[in-house]
Parts: C-alpha cells; structure tokens; sequence
C-alpha cells in the first residue's frame, strides 16, 4: 500500500470503520512507515482538538426570540385554515374561543377581516407560545384556546404540563393583560369589534401578566424642616404600604441633620409612596425608572424547565449504571446540571424579588446643608454680609487654630529647650575640666 | 462518541438509546406539522442549542450565530408540512440549518472576512464537564479557553463543505449516515470528504502550532484530553 493511498484511509482508521482486511493493511504500512505514523499521531490530535470543542450555552433571550417569532409565522400561516377546521353548526353552550371563531368566520369573506383576525391570531398564539415556556401555568390557557384538540393536550402528557387548576392560581396574581397587546388587540381589532374584544376577554381572565414583570426604581431628594419628624413620618408611611427600610444611615450630630433611606415597598404601592414621601417637603430631586425583566424570567424558567428535565433523566441513567466510571461520569454530569439549576433559581428568585417589591432611594436634608445650590435671585446683601461673616469667622478659626498649634508644640520645644540648655552647659564646662 | 443529535445534552459516551424519553417527541411532530406553534416550540427547546452549536460553529460569531438559528427554526416550522414521517427530525432540521449558514455565507461571499476572530471565552460555565485524568490546576482553564478559540479559527478557515463535516463529526459527534442525510450526499462521499477535511484542518493547526510533532509527542502537554488515542 502506497503512503498516498494511506493517508486516503486515515480518517476512516481514526473513526474505526475500516473493513478488516484494509485495516490490517494499514496497520501493517505503520509498522513500517514513521512518516505515515506521524501523519497518524498528528490527525488523532485534530480530531480531538476539535472533539475538545465546548459548546456554548444560548444567548440570552434566544428562547423568548424564536417562541415570539414561530407565533408570528403560525400566525400568518394557520388564520385561515384554523378558521375553516371548525364547524359552523354548534348549539347550545359552546366553548368561548370557539363561539369566536364561528362569529368571525362569516366575517372572513370580506378580505378587510382577515387582516385583523391574523393579528388576533397572533396575539392569541403569542400568548399560546408563551405560556407554553412557563411551567406551571399552563393548562387553562390551553383549556380555551385549543378548539381542535383539547383531548391531546391532557396535562402531563408534555413535559411542561401540570393540573390545570395552576390556571386559578394565576389569575388571582395577574391583575391585567400585558398593556401593549392590549392595545394592539383593541387598535386593529375595531373591525370585529365583538371577536376582538372577546379574545382580550379571554386572555385578560387567564394570562399571568407577563409584561408586568417589571422592576420599579426611584430615587427622591427631599428637603424638609425637621429630619426626625420626617424620620418618623418615613417610617410610619413605609409601614402602611407594607413595606419595609431595607437600609439606613442618618447623621444627626451635626446642626443640619440629614440622612438617607433605602427603602422596599409593594409594587403597587410604588406610586402612592413616592406620592406621600413627596408631601415631607420640597423636592429637591426626583429620578424613576423601569426595567421588564419578563423576558428574563421566562428565559431563566424555560432554562430551569430544562435542565430539571436533564436532571430527571440523569438519574434514571444513575440508576442503570453498571461501572463505576459510569457513575462517576453520570454524577459529575447530574453535579454540573443540579449547580446551574441553582444559579439559575437564584437569579429567578432575585429578579422575582425585585419585581415584587420596588425599591426607593429616599434622601432627607434639613434646610441650610452647604450642598445645596445658592438659590438664585437671593438677596445680594445677605450674600455680602454672610462672606464677610465667614471671612471674620476664618480669620477667628485661624487665631484659635495658632493658639492651639502653638499650646501642642509648646512642650516639645521645652524639651529641645531643656536639652539645648544642658548640653551647652556640658560643652561649656568641659574646657574647664580638661585644662 | 458516536451519540446522535437526538438528545439534549448527553455525557460524553452515553449512547442516546440509554435515554428513556420523558414526553413524547413524535406526538409534537405531528401536531407542530398541523402548523401548532407551541407544540414546535416544545419540540425546539430539545434543538436549539445544538443548531445554535452547530450555527455558531458554521458561521463563526455569536451575533450571526443567535440570528441564523431563529431562522433557521423559523423555516423548518414553515416547512413542517412538507416533512415526511420516515425521515429523522434532528437530521432533517440539520439540514435547514447547514443551508441557511451556507446561504448566507453566499451571501456574504463579496466581503469574505468573515469575523471569525472572536475570542471564545470560557463563559458557559461548563468547562469541567471532560472527565479530566490528572489533577487540573488553574492555568489550565485558561489555556484551555486559548486553545478553544484557536481551534475555533482554524475550523472558520476551512471550506464551507469540510467545516460543515468537520463540525458535525467531531465537535457534535453525528454518525456518518446522519450526515448523509444532513448534506444529502452519499456515504461514501461523506467519507471521503470528511478524510479531506480533517486533513485540512490538521493543516490549520499545525500552521497555529497547536499540535505537538510525535517525535516530542510523549510526556509533553496531552492535547487529546478525554480522548484516548488508542483504540
């Protein structure tokens, strides 16, 4: 076997899928060929190289992108035939989503309609979409939405699935729809008016708020009269909300008390709270802010979902290994997976936390605190009369200041004075013994 | 080694038959074929890591990466209808991925470079996942978050048909039948062109000088970690 004809077989070698006799040739070439065992050796390690490869986790937001945008494509692609799969005979009580489809669908004739029932429809699956990434919630949903099928989709037959009264769990904590989709139902829907107001209906009555994942800051500068009078108030107004001072600090020895708070309150006491603590005295600065984080927290459960998913199957695998590198390799494997599920339900419970309880930064500043800005248009007379009055004042500090200095050097210089003294009286002696 | 695109993420040399199915896989193929958009986005949790591998690998930079992936999710739900029962789905999802990376490699082909200098940092947590024989010490990881992005490169300098092989194989370890199928080639063309590429990419390295000559080969630094050199 030539060297060329080798190196055609290589990789096939490397991956074992040679038949026997080509192998034994091969083997028989090496044994006989540096050159060609080298060209062996330095292939090995590209593959390994490339086999060392990790692969990298998904981008942020990944999930939450391709759920929005497969919505997006069902939606376009399914409003009409969806339409069509339901039957127009139906009495009695039918199902709400249903009686929907059945109402639009003499509407569906008219070109102008299907336009809007796509954008229903997206919105719609969107929500479909959604919920399906978040465990837990989403059985009712589906219960309303799934005309075709409601069988197929029993709870637990997927992975996510769960009873579906986890729905009435959620429809106490979310108050409203996602404001945006709302608005988009309403605005394009004026057309089937009755259909798209009934689709807002249905989502309003089962959808856990996903866009009020939102974390609340603010921060507040206010000056008051008497700091521990508003302290107090602070407290008091804190307490109402249910809310609590997650850290403090006041200085209160100085003649112009201040101090600041940080301070947790209910989401929905946000508003009302800044409200209140604006009433202490004047604004001096005011700073909100927000941040929807729902794309976070769906990412982080789907990921979570995930993972427990892995988990489960690591230990049935734990269980039929048979060696003990099998389990070694299976509980680094399930070590790994348990660690990022805790991370990741760390992250969970913070974004969590911060979205139930926003967070103000309330500062408080009696009157008269040199940070504050002259204020403009002041009487000029009392500016004069106040530098000359702090100009006297330094002047004074200063003669105080060089008693003092001159009072906390006085001893040392005795002692420099004594010892001077002595040893002149030493040098000034010594002629005289000597002589 | 040989563990398919099956499975999510399997430890290194567990076979995916080993796995029991925790929910049923063919149940969302066929209603994410009735156009059911949640019923895909379940079945893609199972992917989408792995195309968004295999798109990062293709196409070299993490932004391109994220971007071809979602599209390439997206076209395999709008071609679900079209896809036929006997085939496999990981393999046939394989398959729009890779031509949506060459496309838009094409696409690209009048600005050719490529970014594919990204450094590859060690920030997916799971770096100790090799099952490591020695004791690891700490300059470790950072060697081998070098070597990773140096490995990264030498794999975007390859031809668009051998990095597509070369990434398949051995960073995500299909069969060669899978890769038949993916390219839509045949076996023995799989064979051969896998021969050429990793031959072209043991060119890479060596020019990267990331491999060790045999002659010095025993005792120096064990390159093929995790991975026995014989067989």
């Amino acid at each position: 076997m030539s060297c060329d004809r080798l190196k055609d077989l290589l990789s096939l070698y490397i991956d074992d899928k040679l038949p026997a006799e080509q192998r034994r040739q091969v083997d028989e070439h090496l044994a006989k060929c540096p050159d060609c065992a080298a060209e062996l050796a330095m292939l090995r390690q590209a593959v390994a190289l490339a086999g060392s490869l990790d692969d990298l986790e998904l981008p942020e937001g990944f999930h939450v992108a391709v759920q929005a945008k497969l919505a997006e494509a069902a939606a376009t692609a399914n409003a009409a035939p969806a339409a069509e799969a339901v039957s127009s005979a139906a009495p009695g009580p039918i199902p709400i989503a249903q009686g929907l489809l059945i109402r639009t669908r003499t509407a569906l004739r008219r070109p102008l309609w299907r336009g809007a029932l796509a954008t229903a429809a997206a919105v719609v699956l969107l929500f479909a979409v959604v919920s399906n990434a978040l465990p837990g919630w989403n059985g009712n949903v589906w219960q309303l939405l799934s005309y075709r099928d409601t069988q197929l989709r029993e709870p637990g037959v997927l992975g996510g699935g769960t009873a579906p009264d986890a729905g009435t769990d959620t429809e106490t904590k979310a108050p409203g729809i996602n404001q945006g989709t709302d608005a988009a139902g309403k605005g394009d829907g004026t057309g089937v008016s009755e259909g798209g107001d009934r689709l807002v209906g249905i989502l309003t009555d089962t959808s856990v708020g996903i866009g009020n994942m939102i974390i609340r800051t603010g921060t507040l500068t206010v000056q008051v009269e008497k700091f521990t009078e508003a302290e107090r108030q602070v407290n008091t107004i804190v307490e109402d909300a249910g809310g609590y001072i997650e850290q403090s600090s006041a200085s209160l020895d100085d003649t112009i008390k201040s101090g600041w708070f940080r301070i947790r309150v209910p989401q929905d006491e946000f508003t009302a709270v800044i409200a209140r603590f604006e009433e202490l005295g004047t604004v001096r600065q005011k700073e909100m802010g927000s941040e929807d984080v729902s794309a976070a927290i769906v990412d982080t459960e789907a990921r979570i979902a995930n993972l427990r998913r892995q988990e489960l199957r690591l230990g049935e695998l734990l269980g039929q290994a048979k060696t003990l590198d099998e389990i070694l390799r299976v509980e680094n494997e399930l070590n790994r997976v348990r660690y990022q599920i805790e991370s990741y339900e760390g992250q969970l419970k913070y974004l969590q936390n911060r979205v139930a309880m926003a967070t103000i930064a309330l500062s408080l500043k009696e009157p008269g605190d040199p940070a504050d800005p002259p204020v403009p248009g002041a009487d000029i007379w009392r500016q004069i009369w106040k530098a000359f009055v702090n100009t006297w004042r330094g002047i004074g500090r200063f003669a105080v200041g060089l008693v003092v200095f001159v009072a906390s050097v006085a001893p040392v210089a005795l002692l420099i004075g004594a010892a001077w003294w002595a040893f002149a009286r030493y040098r000034g002696r010594r002629p005289s013994s000597g002589s | 080694m040989d563990h398919s695109i099956g499975a999510t993420v399997l430890p290194a040399g567990m076979p995916k038959e080993a796995l029991p199915l925790s929910f049923d896989e063919a149940h969302l193929i066929s209603r994410s074929r009735d156009g059911d958009a949640a019923a895909f986005g379940e079945l893609v949790q199972i992917y989408e890591r792995r195309v968004y591998n295999l798109a990062y690998r293709m196409c070299g930079n993490r932004e391109d990466a994220a971007d071809l992936a979602q599209e390439a999710l997206v076209r395999a739900f709008k071609a679900m209808r079209r896809f036929r029962e006997q085939a496999q789905f990981s393999t046939w999802l394989y398959r729009i991925v890779v031509n949506v990376c060459l496309d838009h490699q094409r696409s690209r082909m009048r600005h050719p470079t490529v970014s594919l200098d990204e450094p590859v940092t060690g920030d997916d947590g799971d770096i100790p996942r090799q099952v490591v024989a020695d004791e690891p010490d700490p300059s470790e990881h950072y060697d081998r978050a070098e070597t990773q992005a140096a490995v990264h490169r030498a794999i975007g300098r390859l031809a668009a048909d051998h990095r597509a092989v070369v990434i398949m194989r051995d960073i995500q370890g299909l069969a060669y039948e899978e890769i038949a199928e993916v390219l839509g080639i045949a076996l023995g063309t799989v064979k051969s062109r896998l021969n050429r590429a990793r031959m072209a990419l043991k060119e890479e390295l060596q020019r990267a000088e990331l491999l060790t000559p045999p002659g010095v080969y025993a005792g120096s630094r064990d390159v093929s970690r995790g991975e026995e050199s014989q067989r």
